[in-house]
């Protein structure tokens, strides 16, 4: 059966454009309702995230959905702007936004989940029927194949991610871990968030300003302490981020000493973002004191991003395999030129954008 | 064709190579998780360790710890008794990783010795005692399980070590992240720690129950070993040792038990 997907996604449309198509979670039934009477469209798929919308169609004339689009969220010229897969490219595109290789964070996971949530309601509505329920079930298994058979998804790709694969390589599981932050900036909260968004629940702030370190702990749902009293605090941490301004040394290793005294033998991941550094190099030198400053850090996040690069053309051979085999099971025809949409100016545009859809080089990561 | 008990020594060694290999093999690719290869491989290597513990004991009519390679061969059974037992209970999935490199060196050791002993001719030179001792079966049953805690733990510091260093680097390889997570590695060190201790002090006790005690080197050797590992725990319990040290301690203590195993297998 004739297969179709149009959309478009962060490297392809402006925020503002992005905006005008996104579809709110209470209206995709309605839309994707909408779609599937389409004449010719059968079966749809309706994509929507913050990076991303696409409609995937099956039906005699899936490419009736453009006509549509146009009108509802009234993209006039901006349809051209619209990229196009037909037939078994339709099925690639799939194949690799579930993989990951289509996201603004090459190989990140949470696409999957949300390809899952849209198919689901898809399935809810009744939008789907056997041509569209194979493609993604296939997919799913697509985007497992691909994650679990290459190293698309190994390593963490920002310095937040960096320290948390750190601190969980320490720490194990983070549910019981405590992390104070040492000046209240930018970068330690959101590095404290991402530690936070794997299960550290205790935050403690200590900041110059006491003021800010009260906003940004209530922000966080932690605690603020006064600036001089972080010493005593840091017997119960677990994880200290630091990133004052502070021209010297902030933590020495007298202060780490005297803590370790303490701590009962429990690890201590300190992690200076400072730039002059906050932390005298020598605390790292202490036994179960584990020390990482920014250079570190994005040291191992450029180093996941280069190896995630080297594994594209791995995981496109995989799906290159996968594409074959659905097509066989589903008939699907080659990519070919979609049929008249509903302007001659959009037919243009999708002859261009269908022929330039090479699978390793169309859609950029 | 080599003797059923060299035989089935030979085919677990092989599963525990490939238990070895299924571990490695996952580790390259993903943070590591006991999986259902690695699992069957283990399992088939045990039922080897208890095919050739079976053939010997109905040989000897006495638990087979009368040579270095039996020696060997119980404390691998005991380690992978370890690895079901005492892996679960410290979320330590760690084991499976430990356990088959360990297991797999032992074995191979076994093998070599085995090897050494010259051919049998006619009745088998070794026989079955007029009478067994059940306090001597277990005294020795229950002291080589405490080892096996013992060799658990030494390569758990190892790995714990290993870790370390390259986390102290600052430019950790990508592999460490694969490998279980300090803080469990530590817990579980501990942990076997205090359960090769107990087992040590059951095996001694168990030892003044015997029609016949065992002579003064063999007691001596025990006593020096279960004073090493007092002397650990109870510095731990007073002054928690940092886990690095602790599993430096662990790493060179077991070189202990392995003296006090010769010696008990030479008098």
């Amino acid at each position: 059966m004739p297969l179709f997907a149009t959309g478009l996604n962060h490297t392809t449309a402006t925020i503002s454009l992005r905006e005008r198509l996104a579809v709110r979670e209470a209206e995709v039934p309605e839309v994707m309702a909408a779609l599937r009477d389409q004449p010719g469209v059968e079966e749809v798929v309706l994509i929507s995230t913050c990076n991303r919308v696409e409609i995937y169609a099956a039906g005699s004339e899936p490419q009736s959905v453009l006509p549509y689009l146009d009108s509802r969220f009234g993209l006039g010229p901006d349809v051209s702007k619209l990229y196009r897969h037909v037939g078994d490219e339709a099925a690639r595109h799939l194949f690799r936004v579930v993989s990951g290789l289509d996201s603004m964070v090459l190989g990140e996971t949470e696409i999957f989940g949300q390809v899952k949530t849209a198919y689901a309601k898809a399935q809810e509505v009744g939008a789907t029927a056997r041509t569209l329920n194979k493609l993604f079930q296939h997919a799913f298994r697509v985007g497992k194949h691909v994650r679990t058979s290459t190293h698309i998804q190994q390593g963490a790709t920002s310095v937040g991610g960096a320290a948390v694969e750190l601190a969980e390589k320490i720490f194990g599981e983070l549910r019981d871990s405590t992390v104070m932050i040492l000046g209240a900036g930018e970068m330690s909260r959101r590095t404290a968030q991402s530690l936070q968004s794997r299960g550290a629940r205790s935050v403690i702030v200590a900041n110059r300003t006491h003021e800010r370190a009260v906003e940004l702990a209530a922000e966080m749902g932690g605690r603020a302490v006064h600036y001089d009293a972080w010493p005593e605090e840091v017997k119960i941490v677990d994880v200290i981020i630091s990133s004052t301004s502070a021209p010297h040394h902030v933590i020495t290793p007298d202060h780490v000493r005297a803590a370790l005294r303490r701590r009962q033998g429990r690890p201590l991941f300190l992690i200076d973002i400072a730039v002059p550094r906050d932390i005298d190099p020598a605390c790292g030198e202490f036994d179960d004191v584990y020390l990482y400053n920014v250079d570190h850090l994005e040291g191992m996040a450029s180093e996941a991003r280069a190896r995630r690069e080297k594994e594209i053309l791995r995981c496109e051979k995989i799906i290159d395999g996968e594409v074959t085999t659905i097509s066989r099971q589903l008939a699907i025809p080659p990519g070919v030129v979609p049929r008249a949409a509903s302007s001659p100016e959009s037919t243009a545009s999708a002859s261009t954008t269908a022929t330039a859809t090479h699978p390793a080089s169309a859609t950029p990561a | 064709m080599p003797d059923p008990d060299r035989l089935a020594l030979m085919l677990s060694t092989l599963c525990f190579l490939g238990a070895f290999a299924a571990a490695a093999y996952r580790v390259m690719v993903a943070p590591y998780r006991g999986t259902w290869p690695h699992h069957g491989l283990m399992l088939a290597g045990f039922l080897g360790q208890c095919w050739v513990l079976a053939i010997k004991g109905k040989e000897l009519g006495r638990c087979p710890i009368t040579q270095p390679w039996e020696l060997l061969v119980f404390i691998s059974w005991g380690v992978v008794m370890m690895y079901w037992l005492v892996g679960p209970a410290y979320r330590v999935s760690l084991m499976g990783i430990i356990t088959a490199p360990l297991v797999w060196i032992f074995q191979v050791l076994a093998l070599i010795l085995q090897g050494t002993i010259p051919p049998q001719t006619g009745d088998s030179i070794f026989r079955a005692p007029a009478k067994i001792d059940p306090w001597l079966e277990w005294h020795a049953t229950v002291s080589l399980l405490a080892y096996a805690a013992f060799a658990l733990a030494a390569a758990a510091g190892v790995l714990f070590l290993f870790q370390d260093r390259q986390l102290k680097s600052g430019h950790p390889h990508r592999l460490i992240f694969n490998l279980p997570p300090l803080r469990n590695l530590g817990r579980g060190l501990v942990g076997l720690l205090h359960v090769g201790f107990i087992l040590l002090t059951i095996g001694i006790i168990s030892a003044y129950f015997m029609e016949k005690w065992p002579n003064a080197l063999k007691l001596g050797a025990s006593w020096a070993v279960w004073a090493a590992y007092l002397g650990i725990l109870a510095y731990h319990w007073r002054r928690r040792w940092p886990q690095r040290r602790l599993a430096e301690v662990a790493a060179l203590i077991f070189l202990l038990p392995l003296a006090s195993l010769w010696i008990v297998s030479r008098h």
